[in-house]
């Protein structure tokens, strides 16, 4: 089956005083149909980056420098990346075809409208529908997302809901227009645990309801095994591991993914954690070789140290990873 | 053992209420009972995680206990060289040399350092406040502390914003320990960095409770990170306790069913020691309904009882006890004995 987004060698720099940060550095990934997509990593691996750079939102100084990300739709191709950036065709795409979710409710409310007139604008903005039908249906959405009292809550400023509240309104909003795909960037990370559970297993509902996919972007690696079928580890603006789920999860083959899975305090009963030596190198340095060579318990003098960063490759049937130790591992099998 | 002793802190019916001012007259409204009748012990040596969401009330009592914050009622006894002193009664005066026992580790490494102060400065002030007048001295302590959270020395003349988010935590760290304290209240002091940071924290401050035999009030709303590192875990709701066991008990065998949910809430891999990845192995998740209870007008009777699916007409109306329902296991629930809760596996 065709993928719904395909990301091809995409590469996204900013462009700073101080120097080139490469944010995204050739990122190949393929978003599914009515399935849900994890991306992980720590912070600053790019994974906000990619999913900005999907719906071109990257403002200057940073820039999408190569690559391409294309929308299929019906049968049609649009080359997103082709788009002007502020042009109509793009904000056709944006809320109708793809909408998004931000860790902090407050990025996508505005705090001088009510809750209800924003998600009725963006109603209105993508459906020919007269006012009070684009009422009728964000009070629905609304109730859907489980708003209490939606009719009295539809008047009400975000000041006046809680968290919790707040980031159901805004995934009202971006359900609204029944999208293909939500790009949810840590949804749930500012919310309490049992709020949390909540907003996920609400995500759950909708998209089983509306059939859509979901780009989960997030660090937790406790959500990804609750949420998403397929998983897809980032660092340092390259996709280093990329597997189903279970397969992450059970068998990691990439060096960094395995150390991340075992520095997870409860996902082992060792008075220590393992830790990852030194820390998330600065962003303007270029790295010869593979990205986590400096860090890494398996890395080869010679091998991982130099050259071009290690392609993605398929490791197993499904099991794809970017590391040449293992690579040479496996194929010697 | 050289004498017996007993805990170090022991707090008892513990409670800060927070008025609400309102109209012209800035008359008081009503209360917002952030702490409300907390009792616990807390060994020496050991570490207590405190759990709860926001608006739990479990930072208050951090600031309460270390007298941040001036409580309503209550006792804060804390054991010193064979002394027990009511924190709680003492002045600002009376208090002075007894603060240097007694430290903070404070969740954002971003906004807790003064940008302004090297870090020689940062780690050097408590020092320099405590009588250590000459600088070579100063110098020379500071680069031990460095040292023993795991920074180079060479650092000492550098500012803040140099270092990484694991980095200013561990300033932070040498910071409290530059008084060699007896007790560390640390409020989330993981929970702003990333996953392989967070491991490299965590394993430093067992590392440092074991060198220094430390005691940890831990305040965290991970509780994979509690489960990690605490002795004993309570959990809070609206400014109470509602439960609290040694840490093993409270996870396999919860009695309280807000506990329960909190487990069961929490999307965490559980493994086991020679299968580390298999997941999620948690129980079913029990979704609750609503929010948390606003402190300012908690719900009659048990404060949990609108969210709780066991409950009866008895939790409408009466507030249970905090009462101990095994040896070690204390719980605040009317129904605790009759309940079949479900925890993680072990």
């Amino acid at each position: 089956m065709q993928p719904l987004v395909s990301i091809r060698d995409l590469h996204t720099h900013f462009f700073l005083d101080e120097g080139t940060v490469r944010a995204v550095d050739g990122v190949d990934l393929e978003i599914g149909r009515a399935t849900t997509l994890g991306l992980v990593g720590e912070s600053g691996c790019g994974k906000s980056v990619t999913a900005l750079s999907i719906l071109r939102l990257i403002e200057p100084p940073g820039r999408i420098v190569s690559g391409e990300v294309v929308l299929h739709r019906n049968g049609q191709e649009i080359e997103l990346t082709a788009l002007k950036p502020h042009g109509a065709a793009i904000r056709r795409v944006r809320g109708k075809d793809i909408a998004m979710v931000f860790q902090e409710p407050m990025t996508s409310l505005s705090p001088v409208h009510t809750v209800g007139s924003q998600i009725m604008e963006a109603v209105r903005l993508h459906t020919p529908v007269k006012r009070a039908a684009a009422k009728a249906h964000t009070i629905a959405m609304m109730e859907r997302v489980g708003i209490p009292n939606a009719a009295r809550r539809f008047r009400q400023y975000p000041h006046e809901m809680s968290g919790g509240l707040r980031q159901r309104a805004t995934i009202a909003m971006a359900l609204s227009c029944r999208p293909s795909l939500l790009i949810a960037d840590e949804p749930a990370t500012a919310l309490d645990v049992t709020i949390q559970a909540q907003i996920l297993h609400l995500m759950r509902e909708m998209q089983a309801e509306l059939g859509m996919s979901i780009l989960l972007i997030t660090h937790d690696l406790g959500v990804v095994a609750e949420m998403a079928q397929e998983v897809a580890v980032m660092y340092l603006g390259r996709i280093v591991e990329e597997a189903l789920c279970r397969r992450i999860f059970r068998q990691p083959l990439h060096p960094y993914t395995r150390a991340l899975l075992e520095s997870i305090p409860g996902a082992t009963r060792k008075r220590r954690l393992k830790v990852i030596a030194g820390s998330v190198p600065d962003p303007f340095q270029v790295i010869a070789g593979c990205p986590f060579h400096p860090r890494c318990e398996e890395c080869e003098p010679g091998l991982c140290d130099r050259g071009a960063p290690p392609p993605v490759r398929e490791a197993r049937p499904g099991h794809k990873v970017a590391c040449l130790v293992r690579q040479r591992e496996l194929s010697d099998e | 053992m050289s004498e017996p002793e007993g805990p170090l802190l022991r707090v008892r019916g513990l409670k800060k209420y927070f008025p609400i001012k309102g109209g012209v007259l800035g008359t008081v409204s009503g209360y917002v009972r952030a702490v409300d009748d907390v009792s616990f012990d807390l060994w020496p040596g050991k570490s207590l995680g405190l759990a709860g969401e926001s608006g739990s009330g479990k930072t208050t009592l951090g600031r309460v206990i270390l007298r941040a914050l001036q409580p309503t009622a209550g006792q804060v006894l804390f054991r010193l060289d064979g002394r027990v002193l009511d924190l709680a009664q003492m002045t600002h005066q009376q208090l002075k040399p007894i603060r240097r026992h007694m430290q903070m580790i404070f969740q954002d490494p971003y906004s807790s350092l003064n940008p302004r102060m090297t870090v020689l400065d940062i780690v050097g002030e408590p020092l320099l406040l405590s009588g250590v007048k000459a600088r070579r001295e100063r110098e020379r302590q500071v680069r031990d502390l460095l040292r023993e959270v795991g920074l180079r020395p060479q650092y000492l003349r550098r500012y803040p914003h140099a270092f990484s988010g694991g980095q200013r935590q561990r300033i932070g760290i040498a910071r409290a320990l530059a008084l060699r304290p007896r007790l560390i209240v640390a409020d989330e002091p993981v929970s702003a960095l990333d996953v392989s940071v967070r491991a490299q924290v965590l394993n430093l401050l067992q590392e440092l409770q074991e060198r220094f035999r430390l005691t940890y009030l831990l305040i965290a709303h991970d509780l994979s990170v509690l489960r990690h590192i605490a002795d004993r875990v309570a959990v809070m709701y609206v400014g109470r306790l509602v439960e609290s066991a040694a840490t093993e008990a409270l996870f396999t065998r919860p009695r309280h069913p807000y506990t329960e949910a909190l487990l069961s809430a929490a999307p965490v891999l559980w493994g086991h020691e020679k299968d580390l990845f298999v997941s999620p192995t948690r129980p079913k998740p029990i979704l609750l309904s609503g929010e948390v209870a606003d402190p300012s007008d908690p719900p009659a009777g048990c404060p949990f009882h609108p969210r709780c699916r066991y409950a009866q007409d008895i939790c409408h109306t009466s507030l249970p006890e905090f009462r101990e329902i095994e040896p070690g296991h204390e719980v605040r629930c009317h129904l605790a004995e009759g309940l079949a809760l479900q925890g993680m596996r072990d």
